[in-house]
């Protein structure tokens, strides 16, 4: 419900009726300010509260059921009851309640649109002034009085009559006061009266006489017989009374009671209706108080185009639901209407009324009415402006809510274009990856089987030559026979460890929590027959991390190994793995030696496959070990570095991707 | 060629069947080897078949020296096709390969092979090998 709040606030804030915003356990959410002027609290004094709280005493518990009708999908309408002010007091209201839905059509809480009536009674009030005001005047002496003889011709003077019509005596007399009498209702009158005359009963009605300014008036007649001695009608006595004014108040009283309903049903309409039954339901319920057969309504949008969201103009088939109509088409009644901002009427058998939809002076919307079976008037346009000032506001509001909406939906649009757009290219770069993935496969495996098979073949009868022939062969033969056969046993070794570089960089990760310090222990037993006896280990204390086993067994067995034979000269070579403390949560692992260590200025091609940064002759190995470390450090998303002095021994530190 | 046979060695490198015709010569194991150059030669030889049609099948060799990369039929189909004929399962496979890819050797240890040997091995060792495989036995008589 919140989400809609400012929509709503829109809505109540511009109603003449309270409206009240609760959630079905009856907490209120929406005060508006004719609530606060019907009933005396602010909305910081209501909101929060429970609805009771306008209960009085004698109308206990009668919100708590109506709450659970509306809980129900009831509409409660036009409930007149008995409600308490701030002060105590009690107020008459009539009470609309229905049902606030969400996007799923869940009742999630109610709104009840609540009427003084305060102004009603007002008007009752001057329907029963009026009328206590005829009976009254049928006694004082400003009535109008005539005598009629049995025929209804004029008896004497009529001095009230005269004044009141302009008629001069003479024209009263005989039937000549019926000139005076609206043509239209002569002949009613002659009915009447004959009936009275027959029956000797009270003669009873109304019509309307010409006032002395040309208006006609409406006027309530009635007379009674004066019989003589014999019993037989001898004249008729009685009065008329000019009504208008009452008829008036009457009609004032319906149009007013019929706009105030009209105004609720609105509310009800906007508060509780989707977008889509919002455009039927009011032009519905404009035609239906219009008495009009046919009607369209619509918006302006954000491009300034007329948009008739639905379409009920039977004669003028349209494809689609939606019309538009860009401004350059605003011409005839409509355009009129809508550029020079007033209502357009017109008359005869395609009369209708457009009415445009101002707000702030800007047109927002345009209703059209037509159909009815009379021609409309002055008063409807009056009536139907009325309507467009109260539908401009939550019109308004409702328009610009849709657009932000509409915003919304687009940027979410983009985003998504540009996502799948994103995913796209992921997926063409990954399968690019898994060819060249594929293709270094199969190149890896093709040398390991093929690249091997005539190492073998020198390396072996190299062999046979030196061990079965060597009586036969001078000792530089021998010599050079046996240089062959190393620099095969060294390709072989390059081949091996080019290898498992390669796999090693393939192997999918097999992330797993891992105590770092069995690794550790793992990898000096595997280094056990190189490692000098003299050596001096230090194990510092480990914090377990995540990564793959295997690969990060790898990683400490190549830095170890290095250690071990890069500090094999000293007496006492010495060899420490630690961790630093961790800062940021992630652990920096590290592998210290004393050995002969590396000059920092070539600390760039440490890690580079195949550089050496010593001679073969003095420490062995292919150059693959950093490289291989390095690679899998990087596959975990972690960084390796190292930091040596010549001579004074070599730290490798490296980092793995922190824990989730 | 109906002499009995102890060893089928299936090695399509000349180099490499010669080195192990070598080692198993030096060892005296080499009086009743029989060298077949790839994979569908060797699956002739075994059953019977094509060129070797006239060969009693039922004179199984003692064990199989199995290279994997060979023409025609690779390596590990003749594995395959050896161990899934029950005349011919229990022949003892040693898979004799340059190769330490690790789906290789499973593969081969899925299929059933008896043992798994990379070259170049040490010749002394490699012989012994060969020799304790022909002595357990589990040879077809």
């Amino acid at each position: 419900m919140s989400t809609d709040l400012g929509y709503l606030a829109a809505i109540v804030d511009c109603s003449d009726d309270a409206i009240i915003g609760t959630r079905l356990d009856g907490i209120i959410e929406i005060w508006n300010p004719g609530a606060q002027r019907l009933y005396g609290y602010t909305a910081a004094e209501a909101v929060g509260r429970h609805v009771a709280l306008l209960e009085s005493a004698e109308h206990r518990g009668e919100i708590a059921n109506i709450l659970a009708r509306v809980a129900q999908g009831e509409v409660i309408r036009h409930y007149r009851t008995w409600r308490q002010r701030k002060d105590g007091s009690p107020v008459d209201v009539s009470v609309t309640v229905s049902p606030i839905r969400d996007t799923r059509r869940r009742v999630v809480g109610a709104s009840a649109i609540a009427r003084d009536m305060g102004p009603q009674a007002t008007l009752e009030n001057a329907l029963r002034l009026s009328e206590e005001r005829y009976r009254s005047l049928a006694l004082a002496s400003t009535q109008i009085v005539w005598t009629k003889d049995e025929r209804g011709d004029a008896i004497g003077d009529w001095p009230a009559w005269r004044t009141f019509t302009g008629q001069t005596q003479a024209e009263i007399a005989g039937a000549g006061w019926r000139d005076a009498v609206h043509p239209g209702d002569r002949e009613n009158i002659s009915r009447v009266w004959a009936h009275a005359v027959e029956n000797g009963t009270v003669y009873e009605t109304e019509y309307r006489v010409r006032r002395n300014d040309g208006e006609y008036r409406q006027m309530a007649v009635r007379g009674v017989p004066v019989f003589d001695l014999a019993g037989q009608i001898r004249e008729w006595v009685g009065s008329c009374l000019d009504i208008t004014e009452r008829k008036r108040v009457e009609e004032e009283a319906r149009r007013s009671q019929r706009e105030l309903e009209l105004k609720t049903r609105f509310a009800t309409i906007f508060l509780t209706l989707s977008e889509h039954e919002i455009f039927a339901a009011v032009l519905d319920a404009i035609l239906q108080h219009m008495e009009s057969e046919q009607g369209i309504f619509g918006y302006v949008d954000e491009q300034g185009a007329l948009v008739f969201p639905i379409w009920t103009w039977s004669d003028c088939p349209v494809p689609g639901e939606t019309v538009r109509l860009p401004r350059t088409q605003w011409n005839g009644l409509w355009g009129c209407a809508l550029v020079e901002k007033r209502p357009v009427c017109t008359a005869g058998p395609r009369r209708s009324i457009v009415t445009p939809i101002l707000f702030q002076n800007d047109v927002i919307g345009l209703f059209v009415i037509a159909g009815r079976t009379i021609d409309y008037t002055e008063q409807d346009k009056q009536t139907l402006e009325r309507l467009g000032r109260d539908l401009a506001p939550v019109l308004k509001a409702r328009l610009q809510r849709d657009n932000e909406e509409r915003g919304r939906q687009r940027a979410e649009a983009e985003v998504r274009t540009i996502n799948a757009e994103l995913e796209k290219r992921v997926e063409e770069r990954t399968a690019q990856l898994q060819a060249a993935n594929q293709e270094l496969e199969a190149f890896a495996y093709s040398v390991s089987h093929d690249l091997r098979a005539p190492l073998r073949a020198i390396h072996g009868f190299s062999r046979i030559l030196l061990e079965e022939h060597a009586p036969q062969l001078c000792s530089t033969a021998q010599h050079y026979l046996e240089v062959v056969r190393a620099n095969a046993l060294q390709m072989g070794e390059l081949i091996d460890d080019l290898l498992t570089f390669s796999r090693l960089s393939r192997k999918p990760l097999q992330k797993q929590t891992i105590a770092a310090s069995d690794l550790v222990a793992q990898a000096l037993a595997e280094l056990r027959p190189e490692t000098p006896a003299r050596a001096e280990l230090v194990i510092g204390e480990l914090p377990a991390c995540r990564g793959d086993q295997t690969l990060l067994k790898q990683v400490f067995v190549n830095l170890l190994s290095n250690a071990i034979k890069y500090s094999s000269k000293r007496a006492t070579p010495r060899i420490e793995v630690g961790c630093l403390p961790r800062a940021d949560g992630s652990p920096t692992y590290y592998v210290r030696d004393n050995g002969v260590g590396f000059d920092m200025r070539y600390v760039h091609k440490l890690f580079g496959v195949f550089q050496r940064l010593h001679r073969a002759e003095e420490y062995q190995g292919t150059g693959i070990g950093l490289a291989t470390v390095q690679r899998i450090v990087h596959r975990h998303g972690g960084r390796v570095w190292g930091e040596s002095e010549l001579d004074h021994g070599a730290t490798f530190y490296f980092t793995l991707e922190a824990d989730p | 060629m109906n002499d009995p046979v102890d060893i089928l060695l299936v090695e399509d490198n000349p180099s490499d069947a010669e080195l192990t015709m070598h080692v198993l010569e030096r060892h005296n194991l080499a009086e009743r080897v029989y060298v077949v150059h790839d994979g569908a030669e060797a699956l002739d030889f075994v059953f019977g078949t094509g060129d070797y049609a006239g060969r009693d099948a039922a004179n199984f060799p003692k064990m199989m020296l199995l290279d994997l990369k060979l023409p025609k039929i690779d390596g590990l189909e003749v594995l395959r096709r050896v161990k899934a004929e029950p005349r011919t399962r229990s022949i003892p496979v040693v898979v004799f390969s340059s190769s330490w890819e690790d789906r290789d050797l499973k593969a081969a240890q899925d299929l059933g092979a008896d043992k798994y040997v990379v070259k170049p091995v040490d010749f002394a060792q490699f012989a012994e090998a060969v020799r304790a495989v022909l002595a357990s036995g589990q040879g077809v008589r």
